[in-house]
């Protein structure tokens, strides 16, 4: 079964993704800090991760700086709430995390049915070569 | 399967109205507080959330318009255990304040099963209007859901 690291602060958050990936036939290991996501990286082969940005024990930049360096191959979604100062708006990605090669974005909230697609996608993508794959993201 | 999220600080409602839905096929979420429920609406946009009115701390009113600057498109449901409106003792009249946000249905406790998952379709289906009218160019999905 295809095994999805959810990483969020938020347990209740944590819980609805990992309920909803589990309802799509996913197996899922759902972590609420940035230390046991790095040690997940390390211990498990994931065929993906949802990392949020806003954690409360680190940085989420750094969470996916490691995930990166521990499995370059892993596709890594980055989630975030962020709102830009001049208001409601398309969540602010800006930094190293976004030219990151293999980094998809979810916004929250998001839409179940959103989620559900970009994970097929995402796996779909899995099994073409990185180069490829990277380039259809740009 | 529409998602359903449910904020109510009684655990057998909860219960029930969880079992109620998953009969039907939603993919139901359980909030028993306004904060966890906002906290739940800041990850995951759902098709419908059921709201008590009447919680402790955070009550359905402040709920709501939490809710409503997170999520603008989200159809919400007022219920409550208590007459909404009580003029002769002078209580606050809920089902006008939650019609009043947008509350696409408002029902008092205790309800009829068929009334609440008519009122959870009728929700979904503002949600779809909402997130159509969203796509067009020039739209605001907050006045369409203040309009319905």
């Amino acid at each position: 079964m295809t095994n999805i690291l959810v990483v969020d602060d938020e347990v209740g958050v944590c819980c609805v993704i990992q309920h909803l990936l589990v309802r799509e036939g996913y197996a899922v290991t759902a972590v609420t800090d940035g230390r046991l996501a790095m040690d997940a990286v390390a211990r498990d082969d994931f065929a993906a991760a949802l990392i949020d940005l806003n954690l409360a024990d680190m940085d989420g930049n750094d969470v996916i700086r490691a995930a990166r360096a521990a499995r370059p191959n892993m596709p890594i979604v980055m989630m975030s709430g962020l709102v830009l100062e001049s208001g409601r708006g398309t969540p602010d990605f800006l930094g190293l995390s976004a030219r990151v090669v293999g980094l998809h974005r979810l916004a929250k909230p998001f839409k179940p049915r959103d989620l559900s697609q970009l994970m097929r996608d995402i796996l779909m993508h899995e099994s073409e070569p990185l180069a490829v794959a990277a380039m259809t993201r740009q | 399967m529409p998602t359903v999220l449910i904020i109510d600080d009684d655990s057998a409602t909860r219960a029930a109205l969880e079992t109620l839905l998953k009969k039907k096929r939603f993919g139901v979420f359980l909030a028993p507080d306004g904060p966890t429920g906002i906290r739940l609406i800041g990850g995951v946009s759902f098709d419908a959330v059921v709201i008590d009115m009447f919680m402790p701390g955070m009550d359905g009113i402040a709920t709501i318009r939490e809710l409503i600057k997170i999520d603008p498109t989200v159809p919400f449901i007022a219920i409550s255990g208590y007459a909404f409106t009580d003029k002769k003792q002078g209580a606050p009249d809920f089902l006008g304040m939650a019609i009043k946000l947008g509350a696409t249905a408002a029902l008092q406790k205790p309800f009829d099963i068929l009334d609440l998952l008519e009122a959870v379709d009728r929700a979904i289906e503002v949600r779809q209007r909402l997130l159509i009218e969203a796509r067009q160019p020039g739209s605001a999905s907050t006045s369409v859901r203040r309009a319905s």
